[in-house]
């Protein structure tokens, strides 16, 4: 019997190369901030009016001449990469779900675990390192109440990610992403029944409304003002529905590509047109009052329109493409790390020193991609170790553990799924004695064969015994409180 | 075949993460003030723990005998006295049981790889036909291979097995292991006890009835000794014969007389057939024998190691094959450990105190490797802070230097007097120099094996067996003894 390969989605070279110009993007964007102290933000009053603030601001930067005059004047609007990802996490989750059914347990905690273990992994390497690193140098590290809670993000849970921004300014973006990431299942669902334009035009109404009572009602400044805690009046913006709009504009695009038609589909020059117009139109609408509503659904959809046109042209080349795919999957450790990278390096080394700041920008850049190969690395390593800690507790401490039954009885030649992949065969049983009996299969791929334990292998989905197991009332539960 | 040198990298990068973080951590910690003194004094007392622990078990096998005969006549009054003294001590020794009833038909299983192994393996063979002593009940011989290609030897094996009925030759179709070669011969066995050996090892020839005197009490496995038959060819092999002679004489012996549970070796086994053809042995696992030891305990089953049965084996001799063996072994341990360490601390089948000892021999051990390197660090960090390594005046610190150092040392000298073969006393004295460097060089190993493990990197590298002749160890027994129990003599 034929078992089929499972069908993996591949990765998007755009995708990834937008990811990386994104947190690039938001490393200088920060860097800047942080050099300057904030002294530009665009403001609801007039495009004029925003001109000759940018020129103020810009006289940070005398001495680079006009290049760096362009470069830094471009780096001031780095904040609008934050919605770029609002939009792409909508479309990656849905391209996530190409060919499976959504299962909402396994799903959120893939999906959570994603997010959460390169966060705690830089906070529990971070911290000790950035601390050791403070008491050398007679700095002031974080306060103990930062540490807490940075090592135990979700356990005190702030929507606004206020505590988290005490150690990275752009810590703010996780709670928000844990949000969207959490109501997925649910407007996955109603994408299902409803469809993705129904979706979308509910999204953007509710997102449309509630911009509109943030602005005119809360009274609420433009949110990307930083930093974020000596500003709470725009916490609004950091709500869900501020950005659901966005959210489900991705998704709709993701479901759209899925079926093989949409904006990934269209030609370059339609998709450009349309990137720069709508680019152009959200810009021109940051500068007004009433231009919020809008803005942050056009800057991204833009952003991203020109973007994968670009980046398709840029992977042409084999060397772009395989760099761009190899960088795009640290693009998250690095959006986590660049603020503590640019903070204490501004703090510590640069100071107001102007010429060593530009000196160091590609260095923090490096230096930031770097980390995030390393976290990329220690992540899964320091999870398994964890995980297996826990487990271990919890097989010690639980008083009745359940005793592992075997659903189903081994037999040569059965198609199985190995630890989710199917496309293995059993080519061999053993049984042993470990307290009870157990059975351990050697199976293949056609490629190449191992010994598993029973545990880790399940019946292909459209074998007798998947079928008999599916129809058991009485199947057996061995997860542990800690089970992945 | 891999190259040790292939692992280089893996040992630059884990030393490098293990040491150079730490150093830089604690010099940072230095420069701003901290002294670090309750790091130091944790190792050191992770140092002293383990110290403490060789020289209890030291003193218990050096003291204490496994099998010893009832009863002497004592012609020399201070043979008397010592006795005497030793008595009121509680360290005299355990009476050997003496078997009742004679020894069943027994079964030879040998698992080989015979690309590897095809110079040596009829060489083993004649051993075992010639020279192991046979119950009445009867001997059987299997010999369970693989080979990817067919070999001239295996028209050898077969001619040899037609002159003797009672060996059997079964070739293991699509088996990888030894694992495999084992378990496929386990339905055929009509033995009621098994012993399991390796291609190079040639028994003594009273093993079985030294063994049945054992299972015969209740006990369902019983581990023999190893020694080393090619301990002249060099360094490495002098090296290892007396590690060899550290572990089985000392080690296990102690682990078996304080907690009466002991380890499958993988050889030299001597098992009841009938727990044998359950526990079976696992494929998947690098160390297969270390964990059917685990299920086996796990499972209420009881292991005895006695250092009197022996058998003579060949060591590594060349520094490639031995770093691939101590790699497998050390990444084999830490795979059991994680994997059966808090089914120790559950089980309802094992005492506090083999609790408390297990937890010693898989968790302690697999830290071990890792903690006890975090010493460097610590000197490093002070030797880049103050520019040299002042001496100590800390009392507790050189207590546990001292306690550290010696620990070795007063092994090394244990292991001389229970040393089953009769070494030159120059191996004894090179390994005690040698011993901190051997200890260094096998801890890096580990940390290797340690990376290779978090990789899933558990390919089996096979250890290569070279053909040299080996020197012949005089044993301290006879060559041949009657074929009953009553001519069994005393052992360490």
């Amino acid at each position: 019997m034929v078992n089929p390969q499972p069908h993996r989605s591949q990765r998007l070279v755009w995708l990834e190369g937008i990811r990386i110009f994104a947190v690039i993007g938001l490393l200088l964007y920060h860097a800047q901030v942080v050099f300057t102290g904030s002294p530009y933000t665009p403001q609801p009053t007039g495009l004029l009016d925003n001109w000759q603030h940018l020129l103020i601001a810009n006289q940070h930067f005398q001495q680079g001449g006009f290049f760096f005059h362009l470069i830094s004047s471009l780096v001031w609007f780095g904040f609008q990469f934050f919605s770029v990802f609002i939009l792409l996490s909508g479309f990656t989750l849905v391209l996530s779900l190409q060919g499976k059914t959504l299962e909402t347990g396994p799903f959120l905690r893939q999906r959570f675990a994603r997010i959460l273990w390169p966060l705690w992994t830089i906070a529990w390497l971070g911290y000790p390192i950035l601390w050791a690193l403070g008491t050398a140098t007679g700095r002031s590290s974080y306060e103990a109440w930062t540490i807490l809670v940075g090592s135990t993000f979700p356990l005190a849970f702030a929507f606004d990610g206020a505590v988290l921004v005490q150690t990275s300014q752009s810590w703010w973006f996780v709670p928000l992403i844990l949000s969207l990431v959490g109501g997925f299942p649910w407007l996955w669902t109603l994408l299902q029944r409803w469809g993705s334009r129904n979706l979308l035009v509910v999204a953007l109404f509710v997102t449309l409304v509630y911009r509109g009572l943030a602005i005119y009602w809360l009274d609420s400044p433009f949110p990307y003002s930083l930093p974020l805690a000596a500003n709470n009046g725009w916490q609004p913006f950091l709500l869900l529905p501020a950005s659901l709009g966005t959210f489900v504009l991705g998704m709709g695009a993701g479901h759209s590509y899925c079926q093989g038609r949409g904006p990934a589909f269209w030609q370059p020059r339609q998709a450009l047109l349309l990137g720069l117009l709508l680019y152009s139109l959200g810009f021109f609408c940051q500068f007004y009052r009433w231009g919020w509503l809008l803005t942050d659904l056009l800057l991204p959809s833009g952003l991203v329109l020109v973007g994968m046109v670009g980046f398709r042209a840029l992977a042409k080349s084999q060397l772009m493409q395989q760099m761009v795919l190899g960088l795009g999957g640290y693009s998250y450790s690095f959006f986590l790390i660049h603020g503590l990278v640019v903070d204490h390096t501004i703090h510590w080394v640069i100071q107001d020193n102007t010429g060593l700041y530009f000196l160091l920008l590609p260095i923090m850049i490096v230096g930031t991609l770097i980390l995030a190969i390393l976290v990329e690395y220690i992540s899964p390593l320091l999870q398994r170790l964890v995980v297996g800690l826990l487990r271990d507790v919890d097989y010690v401490l639980c008083q009745n553990p359940d005793p592992p039954v075997a659903a189903w009885q081994p037999v040569v030649g059965d198609p199985v799924c190995y630890r989710g992949e199917s496309g293995w065969t059993i080519v061999k049983v053993e049984q042993l004695l470990d307290e009870q009996e157990f059975w351990l299969c050697q199976v293949s791929n056609g490629w190449k064969s191992i010994w598993v334990r029973q545990e880790d292998l399940e019946p292909a989905a459209n074998s007798p015994q998947a079928l008999a197991i599916r129809s058991s009332p009485d199947r057996p539960n061995q997860s542990s409180a800690f089970d992945q | 075949m891999r190259k040790w040198t292939s692992d280089l990298y893996k040992l630059a990068y884990t030393h490098l993460l293990l040491l150079g973080i730490p150093t830089i951590f604690y010099y940072c910690l230095r420069l701003g003030g901290f002294t670090l003194i309750s790091v130091h004094l944790a190792i050191a007392t992770f140092f002293l723990v383990n110290s403490l622990i060789i020289f209890v078990e030291t003193s218990v096998a050096a003291f204490r005998r496994a099998a010893v005969r009832g009863r002497f006549p004592f012609p020399d009054p201070f043979d008397k006295f010592k006795r005497t003294v030793k008595g009121a001590l509680g360290v005299s020794g355990r009476r050997y049981p003496q078997p009742r009833t004679p020894l069943p038909r027994c079964s030879v299983l040998i698992a080989a790889y015979l690309p590897n192994e095809q110079e040596i393996i009829l060489e083993t063979l004649r051993h075992i036909l010639y020279k192991v002593q046979r119950p009445a009940a009867g001997l059987e011989v299997f010999l369970a291979y693989n080979t990817p290609i067919d070999l001239p030897i295996e028209e050898d094996l077969r001619r040899l097995s037609q002159i003797h009925p009672e060996l059997k030759i079964v070739r293991v179709e699509g088996s990888t292991s030894k694992a495999e070669n084992l378990n496929a011969v386990l339905s055929l066995v009509t033995g009621e006890v098994s012993c399991i050996l390796d291609a190079d090892h040639h028994p003594a020839p009273d093993c079985f009835f030294r063994a049945w005197r054992w299972l015969e009490q209740g006990y369902d496995v019983v581990q023999g000794r190893n020694i080393i038959r090619n301990h002249a060819s060099n360094l490495l092999t002098q090296n290892i014969a007396v590690e060899f002679e550290t572990v089985y004489g000392i080690s296990h012996v102690a682990k078996s007389l304080l907690t009466d549970s002991s380890i499958f070796g993988g050889s030299n086994g001597y098992w009841r057939t009938a727990t044998l053809q359950k526990i079976r042995f696992n494929p998947a696992m690098l160390t297969e024998d270390i964990d059917a030891s685990m299920r086996t305990l796990l499972s209420g089953y009881r292991i005895l190691h006695d250092r009197s049965i022996i058998t003579t084996e060949l060591a590594p001799e060349s520094f490639n094959a031995f770093w691939f063996q101590r790699k497998r072994w050390a990444q084999g341990w830490l795979e059991v450990g994680l994997r059966y360490q808090r089914r120790v601390w559950k089980s309802t089948k094992l005492t506090s105190w083999q609790k408390i000892y297990w937890t010693y021999l898989l968790f302690f051990c697999v830290i071990y490797s890792v903690i006890a390197l975090q010493i460097l660090p610590l000197m490093l960090s002070l030797l880049l802070y103050q520019g040299m390594l002042p001496t100590s005046d800390h009392p507790y610190l050189w207590f546990c230097t001292v306690l550290t150092f010696s620990s070795g040392i007063y092994q090394t000298l244990a292991t001389m007097r229970v040393a089953a073969g009769r070494y030159s006393i120059l191996y004894f004295v090179q390994h005690a120099v040698m011993i901190f460097a051997y200890s260094i060089l096998k801890n890096m190993i580990a940390i290797v094996g340690l990376y290779d493990h978090l990789h899933g990197l558990n390919k089996w590298v096979v250890t290569p067996r070279d053909t040299q002749k080996p020197n012949p160890i005089p044993d301290r027994e006879p060559a041949i003894l009657a074929a009953s129990p009553a001519g069994l003599g005393s052992g360490k």
